[in-house]
């Protein structure tokens, strides 16, 4: 008899491995990590009583794993959680089919993946903040990929350090739950004192996973220096995971969800996320920091859906789970092909690059991260919307405004990507314009541009570098120079393209992920038994 | 191995007092000097003294995990270094053997005065703190080590720029935790997975490390460029 909970963890670790040895080959790679990843969905969408008969070995779902004198076991709360993970995480993987993110993407993502199932099974929770760190530690080599030079790890190292501050504060209040006796629960000031650290040290820890306190920690960071999948993934199963182990501490200790000081705090941490948030989103002048921006929204409304506690409110939270899994990979793969087209995200760099499957790409996945309706991003927002309608007016109103703000950003920048450079309409002005109309009406000049060889050679490296330059595999060869007759005079000339970025399987990836994100959004009733399953299994607000 | 675990347990039974003084010193030289060739060392030495103060706690031989631990991440570090080092001397920029053979004097003073003042703050504060809010037990050394350790890891996280250097404050910060939390749960598994931890970390810093030194690609034409020697690293 085989503990399932050692398979779950088992499975992407053997995933893992396989896939480093087949990296060189991105189809096999994604190939190995999805039969992965199936094999653990099958397994997780067993009955939480059942037993799997195998020749010669029988797996038993809710058996327990000792290790080293601790507990991992799959429990009914946590097993559908992790499915929704699992599925995310396979949605990811298999968005970055024709966008790879670097050789670690895949390999370490399926280890870390790993991590975060244990943190999510492990009994006393306090090891769970041990398995979190191990998966920061590994999560930084996916964050940084194969980006090298001063100042290009502070998005991996900033969330390296956010999970280790963490780490003291879940154990001491592990160490303080065990030492606290037993308390009168509707006496607050006995609870207040016997509970109080507690509640103090895992407030923070959790806000220093979740990426709040301060608000500027490593949110920002990593989306604009891992590449976009990578922060889409951090996003869903990252943020995810987390969460969920916060519904199991909720579960499990009444004193938590009773406590006013959390949720004040709550409270105060959603409205300052939604306010940061949405304040900021409408303005960014790039994509990563729109979809940084949208991820703040994101944990805002999160904590408030733990502020109402409801069963639409759980059901929210795993509604959003996949609908970010959707919405950010997607967005990423839009992310991915300016970066890889223009070197950038940025706004000033991406105009007049009509590329119908990008600018898709951005508006679909943006607009589902805004909440549009027609998306899969809507259901979650609508879910959150219902069931945080009865609490406060307010909060509903700054999530919709901030929901607005990430649409405005979304906006800006497809905006920016069709929108022709000053210099090329000047030049096509004078072109039309009579030959001595400059003569008589000088309307302003222009200061010549000189042509600059050394950051024209500064532009086109070397193709060996060129991967290395921006975080992609090796294998995507990057050949500079092509489509030289797109290059309009005075436009700074698109350094890169990826070979194989207008294949037509490149267009088939973001065409399924546009499908699947309008086809969940018109169809939410295919993901509503996962999430009322979800809300089945917590019990703390019966 | 035993003949270690012999002299870790002998060790372990001197003065509480010498080894947090030593203690103190290691975690504040690796707060002040930004040189690994300086820093690694002595963090392999802290590594051995967290190691004899855990020995007091639990059993030797698990003890012993954390200096072996240490040991190995910090080889792994000043190999990753030493790379870094390498590149950067091919495109011109200051090592740390250069700037040990020819420190600015100009500028160092003012740096390391301005760290050495931080951090004997946080040592006071570390003193304050296990007076006023003791951590349980009867190992009240291990709460003054923890309380400085996890002052001093900060303090470089917050004022290191390099990713070697935050990596170990990262590490002191771990180092500090182990120390704090061993006495509450004196048990072989938390010291296994925390060296476990330890080696990760270290994995991962490594990591950053060479990303963090290697030179730029010429994505920008400012970072191709040979920069001038870096008076903050010493």
């Amino acid at each position: 008899m085989l503990p399932a909970a050692l398979i779950v963890i088992a499975i992407p670790l053997a995933g893992a491995l396989l896939a480093y040895l087949g990296r060189r080959w991105q189809t096999l790679e994604v190939l190995i990590a999805l039969l992965a990843l199936g094999a653990g969905i099958v397994l997780l969408a067993q009955p939480i009583t059942g037993a799997i008969a195998l020749p010669g070995l029988t797996i038993d779902i809710d058996a327990p794993l000792n290790l080293l004198g601790r507990v991992l076991r799959i429990r009914e709360p946590e097993r559908v959680p992790l499915l929704l993970i699992f599925i995310s995480t396979a949605i990811i993987f298999a968005l970055s089919w024709r966008s790879p993110q670097g050789w670690t993407f895949i390999p370490i993502g399926l280890a870390v993946l790993s991590a975060m199932t244990a943190a999510l099974l492990i009994r006393p929770f306090v090891y769970a903040a041990l398995a979190l760190e191990a998966a920061a530690a590994l999560a930084v080599l996916m964050i940084q990929g194969e980006r090298q030079g001063e100042r290009s790890t502070i998005g991996a190292m900033r969330y390296l350090v956010c999970t280790t501050l963490a780490l003291p504060l879940f154990l001491l209040a592990g160490w303080s739950i065990d030492r606290a006796g037993t308390v009168n629960l509707a006496d607050l000031d006995a609870v207040a004192a016997t509970f109080g650290a507690s509640i103090i040290f895992l407030l923070t820890g959790f806000a220093l996973l979740l990426g709040a306190v301060p608000l500027y920690s490593w949110i920002h960071p990593v989306a604009k220096d891992a590449p976009p999948l990578v922060t889409a993934f951090l996003g869903t199963v990252g943020i995810g995971v987390v969460t969920f182990l916060l519904l199991s501490f909720w579960q499990a200790f009444e004193w938590l969800r009773t406590s006013p000081t959390l949720l004040n705090a709550f409270t105060a941490g959603s409205m300052a996320m939604l306010l940061f948030g949405g304040g900021l989103a409408w303005a960014q002048r790039s994509f990563s920091r729109v979809l940084a921006c949208a991820l703040f929204v994101e944990l805002g409304c999160v904590l408030l859906m733990f502020i109402s506690s409801t069963p639409l409110a759980i059901e929210s939270l795993a509604f959003s789970v996949i609908a970010r899994a959707i919405g950010l990979g997607v967005f990423g793969i839009g992310i991915w092909r300016l970066r890889a087209m223009r070197g950038s995200d940025d706004f000033d760099d991406i105009h007049s690059m009509n590329d119908l499957w990008t600018m898709l790409a951005l508006l679909a996945g943006g607009m589902s991260m805004a909440g549009l309706p027609g998306t899969v991003g809507f259901v979650a927002r609508w879910t959150s919307a219902r069931a945080y309608s009865n609490a406060d007016a307010e909060g509903l109103v700054l999530l919709l405004v901030a929901c607005g703000s990430v649409a405005i950003g979304v906006l800006r920048g497809v905006t920016a990507m069709v929108r022709q450079p000053v210099e090329a309409e000047i030049v096509e002005e004078e072109a039309a314009l009579p030959p001595d109309a400059g003569e008589q009406l000088p309307l302003f000049e222009l200061p010549e541009i000189e042509p600059q060889p050394e950051l024209a050679g500064a532009l086109q490296p070397s193709t060996e570098d060129a991967p290395f330059a921006f975080g992609m595999d090796p294998d995507v060869k990057m050949a500079a120079g092509e489509d030289e007759d797109a290059f309009v005079e005075g436009e700074a000339k698109p350094a890169f393209t990826a070979r194989g970025i207008h294949a037509m399987s490149a267009r088939f990836v973001i065409g399924a992920g546009i499908a699947l994100t309008i086809i969940l959004g018109l169809w939410p009733g295919v993901l509503a038994p996962i999430a009322q399953a979800v809300a089945a299994g917590y019990a703390f607000y019966r | 191995m035993s003949q270690f675990v012999e002299l870790l347990d002998q060790l372990s039974r001197s003065g509480a007092t010498t080894l947090l003084i030593l203690l103190a010193a290691s975690a504040g030289f690796i707060a002040i000097i930004r040189n690994w060739r300086l820093t690694l060392p002595v963090m392999i030495i802290q590594y051995v003294l967290v190691g004899i103060l855990l020995a007091r706690v639990i059993e030797p031989s698990v003890a012993l995990i954390k200096p072996l631990a240490g040991a190995i991440v910090c080889f792994t570090l000043s190999i990753a270094a030493q790379r870094v080092d390498t590149q950067r001397a091919l495109y011109g920029e200051s090592v740390a053997m250069q700037r040990l053979r020819q420190p600015n004097w100009q500028r160092m003073p003012a740096q390391i005065l301005l760290r050495a003042i931080a951090a004997v703050l946080i040592l006071t504060a570390a003193i304050g703190a296990t007076l006023r809010f003791p951590l349980p037990g009867q190992f009240r050394e291990l709460g003054f080590g923890a309380y400085m350790l996890l002052g001093l890891g900060v303090l470089i996280i917050a004022t290191a720029s390099e990713a070697l250097n935050i990596g170990l404050g990262v590490l002191m910060l771990i180092s500090g935790l182990e120390l704090g939390y061993t006495p509450l749960e004196p048990s072989i598994s938390v010291s296994v997975l925390l060296g476990f931890m330890t080696l990760l970390v270290g994995l991962a810093i490594a990591y950053l490390t060479l990303a963090d030194g290697a030179p730029s690609a010429p994505e920008d034409e400012s970072l191709a460029q040979p920069e001038p020697a870096q008076p903050t690293l010493l």
